[in-house]
């Protein structure tokens, strides 16, 4: 309603256009008034509009194409009113009249939200959802979707992956969910989509990269987080980890104008960091000093002599015959160091297998036409450089939009066209099943620096001394000969018609067919370690998802005075189809056709073919009520049902329910002057997630095949029990949130606090294996997650040259494991690395996969303590784990030696960071503008499998500086021939790492010397720009960007942020040889035409 | 005037949702069959027992590739990959993947196997093949709880499939419930088992089946084990202490082995080779099954079929196995010099002497404990090796880890009549009672004949233990031989000095995987 007291200011913006076909000047005449409604902007008809005389009962509704007859006298004022447009009120003079009204001011100001399958204005918002506009996106240049969405949403985690191409995880408001991991559900206009997945790809050989790659993040328009139930219930079945509504750029809004935009970007990556280990003649310190801390160890031994050393004995074989190394006791040799003279060979090997990598980007863009129709193409080439030698990524992305109206212009036609194209070879970066098969990252780091790049004739021979006499590949024969190519394409085709049946009464229908095939080719060389061992082996692998979408959908909207009532019907088909085929041979001999021909492979193995069909079927009802627009409630329910369920567990009904009040409309809070906005928000929902592989409700067989005596005979095993129970994982959400308004909108808060309940959770059920199925898909458990998100964003200086605005968001979230399995208390994660631990728990009153290990202090700094301690494998020089429980002998008492094992372990570390930020800046002054952004997060600790070996000295490979350098070193020293005790040399007492030393004792175990802290701030983003205007109205930007400049984290590993299973909630925190962490200088150009 | 576009819509969404939602919502899995149809006829049968076969190599912690290192790395043979070194040093701990990966597929096998025993005998199908086929389900269910109990002790008994919903899991049972299942599916199997190539009507029990001779074998083995454990422990070996539950005197266990050896020994089809070329032969991977072999894992070069064998146990890029990481398990000279008499024939012709590589040449030195390699650019001599490979694994045609023919050998017709010269001699407590098996065995090698009359009889245990050591030794049988005759803890140190050879009674077995117990509410 248009208040009198606007009326001058309205009248200035007043975009009433009345027109006056014929004037009298007869008063108080009867006429038939005949008129038409327009709408202005697009001159259609508008139908449905009310048409009322003032002071009188009577009105009338225009029909279908906007005309209307009503009996009144000449002088009589009607008003003419439309749901979303101002009311107009004007004095009848004449007949016909045409009427064009504008948007209603007040609505068209205001920010619209898609919610999902409609849009409303944001200040109709009860639920939590943040929008990120392209000004937003223009300012942040990154590749990837996920990147861009780091920082601009509190209480989203992003989870990077810096491998070109690669996927990033994203988690929004912790982790619900065991099996079904933490990404949320992508909706691309209006569509669900599912991530491009790779195909399936050899074992080691780096993650697989399912990703946001479909959409060239230069064609969105807007992206609105969905947080809570009030929001995501709407899709409810999969709306449990929140919801990502992207939206791609139409040509609505260009007048009948063409434009051309182009944009080019080029870019430098570099590895943000070296990890500093051993250089040339480190190394062989610490390989002479492995032989004097075991000659120590030796002679100081008291298990060994009765008189061990004691700094009088001379050092000799005479009186200690252990520093001899013979093979029996008739023979023995003095041990002696083994690099007296240095190789004088220093390679770093971080250098060989890193470099610059320089990468472009390509941006054409076209968008053209009208209201009515239109047409909008976009077309992007990104073409992308890794920092490890020979991994790339190719990109090449195109979208078109196009609209009509037809139908005299009742029925809006839509086509959306997506199609990308993706191909690269990812490097071997994944670490494969055994020590040998170290992949390319773990391996820059851990191979001798002693050893150089291959001579030409040489191979891998050279480097098996140090490598316990096996042949090893150096990283960069790894990196530069092992192939894995990804190619992947996604052709996604819509069609939305939208029509409307009555004034208030708009029917959409959507069709969407989704194409998708991806394949991932591998083959390990025959001069590389893994492809020596299997003769060269190659594996071949697709995978097909063809995806149908249907949704009808209807929206009635309504207002009676001051009631306003928008409610909406909607009913969706999905279906995918998945196929996929992953073969695999070995013994090749020869390199001469990699992967592409099978035929010369002396062993090819049985392909293993995969055929899965899911559907889901969805209905939806939603009403939103408000009063003055003051008093607002939304009510969702919304039925689902997947066919990965037991039969009669397929469905499941997704109730939500929201109030908000906008407080600052009442009288009570006019006084305060500076409060635009307050208000209150309240929602309560249930939401649900179906992660899980079909078939698993199901009893089913599986083929295996033996031989007898060379014969092959196929047989068949129970491979699944089956569950008649097994149902949606469901969460309620509880969400209280607050938005404050203050100095005309320029300094706004949001606070939000939720409570999110999981139960049922889907996940693997650990069995006993005793019972012949070691695991299960059930629902079992209990998860909360709850949390507090603070933002704040504040123009702090807005004039004609200069503005000034901040942005800050804060997301606290606390997780915990509330219930197991009904008769257990923790279930063990995956094993993690080559030695196989378990350092991975999910035990009831914790977060979700906590760290559980050995605690160790320090190391023993000599016999005497070591003996002492009572513990297994004790010695000087060794880690000194903490025997949190004591093994008792049949009569109850401490056993005398004491081990170290799954009974002595705690929790050493939480992969949950505490909070997370972001804090960023945008300025303009003139020409000029400039973003910066920091995120940070505090808490998170990482699991650095590598540290294992570069902290634990245990190997003859290389090791990080630190590390040597505060070990444990024997105060013995080896001159002339002999060892000589020198007690100026030794560090035993303050010693933080175990020694280097030849024979070890047990370091392989999982324990908080591999935990390490993941907090960290971060100099994510900053940009600056400057745009030239030009007479004819074209304009350039040309501006230059740099991401991760800075990072401040104690972090010892290459990234506190980059993960290496980025989207196994199993394994988070897991930083296992993962691609490096990268930071990047752009420079850009973009015209404008 | 709106209302029938309103229907039409509202119609035409309805009839979307109905005319797709029966079939949207069914799961029908195209690459699996269900449950429900199985177990219809004998191909079903038949198919259900492959699985079970086909267990002993599915995953690579069995028969494939870890067992035999690990029971290797656990004996005092000699050098094994630091990856078991907890093996080796006596201090497994349950976190062990080997013995993780163990224990998973040996509860797969029983699963499998106790799915054929339930649910064959209800097939309408020839009734002497049905007894077969759940005969030699029961034969692989009790070599499943023979190595349960020899590697774990107590452990859980599971003895029908499992139902859904009753999956908490299973207490332990004591070690002479666990037995007495072991020795009744055995005897089953030793009535119903067919004999080794077997044909009866239409049918023939293929080479690599197992037979009712290798069910007489096996329980020749299994009551060997009780009786040798029981004797022991009655000594004070506390290692051992579980076997006091066995009711009878430990002769009698050894009577009932002596029985089972009669059997086996009797049984159609095997015999001993009968020359020293013949007894080298039964290790060429080209004579798999042969008669000698009572039962063998088998391995084939067929695709997926293949060991791990021959690249574990044989150098590495040497052209005598495939290639890979393997090559980690040999002989260590203590061994060879005091354990067994190395100039036996059978020790001498069953090392590997000379092999080469890409760069050097390795030739073995006059005291058969390691090589001499040669640099073959410039002919240099370098240090010794002092290890032993043996040659019992060769395979030239191998080309990678998984494609060696080579079998395991479970049980073998030799082993048959150790057990019965280690029996007579225990029965009788008299040495002299092992003369004429173990001479059997020596002198188709070649060797000189013994008389063990004038010897103690706790010195004849030691020489039981030499013979059988040199016959079968990398074998996968030294470490239950170094527990059921008590002298793991003596004869580890002796090999392995103070520190790692340190073995305490709690080592004689393996402690229960973590896997088992975190989830298993029953056990502790």
């Amino acid at each position: 309603m248009v208040k009198k007291t606007d009326k001058k200011i309205i009248m200035n913006k007043y975009v009433l256009i009345l027109t006056l076909l014929f004037s009298t000047f007869a008063f108080s005449q009867q006429i038939n008034l005949k008129g038409k409604v327009f709408e202005k902007g697009s001159e259609s008809p508008l139908a449905g509009a009310t048409i009322q005389v003032v002071d009188s009962e009577v009105g009338v509704i225009s029909d279908f194409d906007g005309n209307f007859e009503i009996l009144l006298l000449i002088g009589d004022r009607i008003k003419v009113s439309y749901v979303g447009k101002q009311t107009v009120e004007l004095p009848i003079i004449a007949s016909p009249i045409s009427v064009f009204l504008e948007d209603d001011l007040n609505e068209l100001d205001e920010v619209t939200v898609s919610v999902g399958y409609f849009d409303i204005s944001e200040k109709d918002l009860s639920g939590s959802i943040t929008q990120i506009n392209s000004d937003k996106l223009e300012k942040n240049r990154s590749g990837s979707v996920e990147s861009i969405l780091q920082g601009q949403v509190s209480g989203l985690v992003v989870s990077e992956s810096s491998e070109p191409g690669g996927g990033s995880g994203i988690s929004i408001r912790g982790t619900n969910s065991i099996l079904g991991g933490t990404q949320p559900l992508y909706v691309l206009d209006g569509i669900p989509v599912d991530p491009l997945t790779d195909a399936e790809g050899m074992s080691g050989s780096g993650e697989s990269q399912s990703s946001l790659s479909f959409i060239n993040p230069n064609d969105i328009d807007k992206i609105e987080v969905l947080k809570d139930a009030a929001a995501t219930a709407i899709y409810g079945a999969r709306g449990a980890n929140g919801v990502i509504l992207i939206t791609t750029k139409t040509a609505n809004n260009e007048n009948g104008n063409d434009k051309i935009s182009v944009n080019y970007e080029s870019y430098a990556t570099v590895v943000r960091r070296n990890i500093s280990v051993l250089d040339g003649m480190g190394f062989e310190n610490y390989m002479n000093q492995r032989v004097l801390n075991q000659v120590w160890q030796d002679i100081t031994n008291p298990n060994l002599y009765s008189s061990p050393f004691d700094g009088t004995q001379e050092i000799n074989l005479e009186n200690f015959p252990v520093i001899g190394t013979g093979p029996d006791a008739t023979s023995p040799i003095q041990r002696v160091l083994p690099y007296l003279t240095s190789t004088g060979v220093n390679t770093n090997w971080q250098d060989e297998t890193y470099r610059v990598a320089l990468s472009n980007r390509y941006n054409l863009n076209y968008r053209g036409g009208d209201f009515k129709r239109n047409v909008s193409v976009g077309l992007g080439i990104n073409n992308q450089e890794g920092v490890i030698i020979n991994s790339n990524n190719k990109t090449i992305n195109l979208n078109i939009n196009a609209k009509r109206k037809g139908f005299d212009e009742k029925v809006d036609i839509y086509t959306k066209t997506y199609f990308t194209h993706k191909k690269g070879n990812a490097a071997s970066v994944g670490n494969g099943e055994i020590f040998q098969q170290r992949g390319v990252v773990s391996q820059t780091l851990q191979f001798q620096p002693i050893y150089s790049l291959l001579e030409p004739g040489q191979d891998d021979e050279i480097y098996s001394e140090l490598n316990e006499s096996l042949p090893i590949s150096n990283p960069y024969t790894l990196a530069r000969y092992v192939m894995d190519i990804k190619e992947s394409t996604s052709f996604r085709q819509t069609l939305q018609l939208v029509g409307k049946i009555t004034p208030k009464l708009t029917a959409t229908f959507k069709g969407s067919y989704n194409f998708q095939k991806s394949n991932r080719d591998n083959y390990y060389p025959l001069n590389t370690t893994r492809g020596r061992n299997t003769d060269g082996e190659a594996s071949q692998a697709f995978l097909e998802n063809s995806k149908l979408y249907a949704e009808g959908n209807l929206r009635y909207r309504n207002r009676f005075k001051d009631h306003r009532i928008d409610a909406t019907l909607v009913g969706t088909f999905e279906k995918n189809k998945i196929r996929s085929l992953f073969n695999k041979a070995r013994g090749f001999g020869t390199d001469a056709t990699t992967f592409y021909n099978f035929t010369s492979a002396e062993e090819i193995l049985t392909p293993i073919s995969q055929f899965r069909e899911v559907g889901l079927l969805s209905a939806l009802f939603r009403v939103g009520y408000n009063y003055k627009r003051k008093y607002f409630v939304d009510v969702n329910a919304r039925v689902d049902a997947s066919s990965k369920f037991a039969t009669n567990k397929k469905s499941a009904i997704f109730p939500s329910i929201a109030f908000s009040w906008f407080a600052s409309k009442e009288k009570l809070f006019e006084k305060y002057k500076n409060l635009d906005e307050l208000k209150l928000r309240f929602s309560y929902g249930k939401i649900g997630s179906n992660p899980i592989n079909p078939y698993q409700s199901l009893a089913l067989m599986t083929p295996i095949r033996y031989n007898f005596n060379d014969e092959i005979i196929t047989g068949f095993y129970e491979s699944n029990l089956a569950n008649d129970d097994l149902t949606w994982e469901t969460t309620d959400q509880l969400n209280l949130g607050i938005d404050l308004g203050l100095y005309d909108s320029k300094l706004n808060f949001t606070v939000d606090f939720y409570n999110k309940l999981t139960h049922d959770l889907l996940q693997y059920v650990q069995l006993p294996p005793s019972n012949g199925y070691s695991s299960r898909v059930d629902n079992f458990g209990e998860v909360e997650n709850k949390g507090i998100e603070l933002s704040i964003n504040g123009l702090l200086i807005e004039n004609d040259d200069l503005n000034w605005s901040i942005n800050a968001n804060i997301g606290v979230n606390r997780n915990e494991l509330k219930q197991l399995n009904s008769n257990l208390d923790f279930q063990l994660g995956p094993s993690v690395g080559f030695s196989q631990a378990y350092p991975i728990m999910f035990m009831v009153g914790q977060p979700l996969g906590i760290y559980w290990g050995a605690e160790t202090n320090g190391v023993y700094s000599n016999w005497d303590e070591a003996i002492e301690s009572g513990i297994a494998g004790a010695a000087p020089g060794e880690i000194r784990y903490l025997n949190h429980y004591v093994d008792l002998d049949e009569n109850g008492q401490p056993l005398a030696i004491q081990e170290i094992n799954f009974d002595d372990y705690v929790k050493i570390g939480d992969p949950n960071p505490d909070f997370s930020y972001s804090f960023s800046n945008d300025f303009s002054y003139k020409n000029w503008d400039a973003s910066i952004l920091f995120t940070g997060q505090k808490g998170g600790d990482l699991f650095w499998v590598d540290s294992w070996q570069l902290s634990g000295l245990q190997k003859t490979t290389n090791i990080l500086s630190s590390s040597f350098s505060n070990s444990w070193i024997a105060p013995l020293a080896y001159q002339n021939g002999s060892y000589v005790y020198d007690e100026s040399i030794g560090n035993l007492n303050s010693a933080s790492h175990p020694a280097a030393i030849l024979e070890t004792g047990s370091r392989a175990i999982a324990s908080d010397r591999n935990i390490f802290d993941g907090s960290f701030l971060r100099l994510k983003n900053i940009n600056v720009g400057y745009n030239f205007n030009f007479n004819n109205g074209n304009s350039m930007r040309l501006y230059f960007s740099g991401q991760n400049l800075i990072v401040w984290t104690d972090y010892p590993g290459y990234d506190p942020e980059v993960r290496t299973y980025t989207k196994n909630p199993q394994k988070r925190g897991v930083d296992f040889g993962t691609y490096p962490g990268t930071k990047s200088f752009l420079i850009g150009l973009k015209y404008n035409y | 005037m709106n209302n029938l576009k309103y229907k039409y819509y509202i119609t035409s969404l309805v009839f979307i949702l109905s005319y797709t939602s029966c079939d949207v919502l069914e799961e029908d899995p195209f690459t699996q069959p269900s449950t429900e149809n199985f177990y219809q006829n004998e191909t079903d049968a038949l198919a259900a027992l492959t699985a079970s076969y086909a267990r002993l190599k599915s995953g690579i912690g069995y028969y494939k590739q870890q067992f035999m290192p690990t029971l290797f790395a656990s004996s005092d043979q000699g050098l094994s990959t630091y990856l078991y070194n907890e093996f080796k040093r006596g201090i497994v701990t349950s976190t062990n993947q080997s013995l993780n990966n163990l224990w998973k597929e040996l509860y797969l096998g029983i699963r499998d196997a106790n799915n054929v025993i339930a649910n064959v005998p209800s097939i309408q199908m020839d009734e002497e093949l049905k007894n077969r086929i759940v005969g030699e389900a029961k034969f692989l269910r009790a070599l499943h709880y023979f190595n349960l109990v020899r590697c774990f002790g107590e452990v859980p008994l599971r003895t029908t499939p499992l139902q859904a919903g009753d999956d908490q899991g299973l207490p332990v049972s004591s070690i002479v419930e666990i037995y007495d299942l072991i020795i009744d599916d055995l005897n089953f199997a030793s009535i119903y088992c067919w004999g080794r190539n077997e044909a009866r009507g239409n049918y023939v029990n293929d080479l690599g089946r197992a037979t009712n001779t290798a069910a007489h074998a096996l329980l020749a083995k299994v009551y060997t084990r009780i009786a040798s454990c029981k004797r022991t422990a009655s000594n004070g070996i506390i290692g051992n202490e579980l076997y006091l539950g066995f009711p009878e005197s430990y002769q009698t266990y050894y009577q009932y082995a002596k029985d089972h050896c009669d059997s086996a020994i009797s049984g159609q089809g095997f015999n001993l080779s009968t020359s020293l070329d013949d007894w080298i032969s039964i290790f060429d991977a080209n004579n798999g099954n042969n008669p000698e072999m009572i039962f063998d894992v088998q391995g084939s070069s067929l695709s997926g079929q293949g060991t791990a064998v021959s690249n574990l146990f044989t150098p590495r890029n040497a052209g005598l196995s495939g290639s890979g990481f393997g090559g980690n398990n040999k002989l260590k000279p203590l061994f060879i010099n005091n354990r067994i008499d190395k100039f036996d024939n059978r020790y001498q012709n069953s090392i590997i002497t000379e092999y080469e590589t890409l760069t050097r040449q390795f030739n073995i030195n006059q005291w058969s404990t390691g090589y001499v390699p040669t640099n073959l650019e410039n002919g240099n001599t370098l240090g010794t090796l002092w290890q032993i490979w043996t040659a019992k694994y060769i395979d030239t045609e191998a080309t990678t880890e998984y494609t060696s023919r080579q079998n395991w050998h479970v049980i073998r017709l030799a082993d048959v009549y150790l057990m019965r010269a280690e029996a007579n001699a225990e029965i009788l407590a008299d040495p002299a009672a092992a003369n004429a098996d173990i001479n059997i065995l020596r002198s188709r090698v070649g060797m000189s004949e013994i008389d063990y009359s004038s010897m103690p009889i706790e010195n004849f245990r030691e020489e039981i233990m030499r013979e059988r050591a040199v016959e079968l030794y990398m074998e996968g049988h030294r470490f239950f031989d170094l527990t059921r005759f008590g002298v793991y803890d003596e004869y580890c140190r002796f090999i392995y000095g103070n520190v790692d050879g340190a073995r305490q009674p709690e080592d004689y077995l393996w402690p229960i995987p973590i896997i088992e117990v975190s989830t298993n509410s029953e056990i502790d």
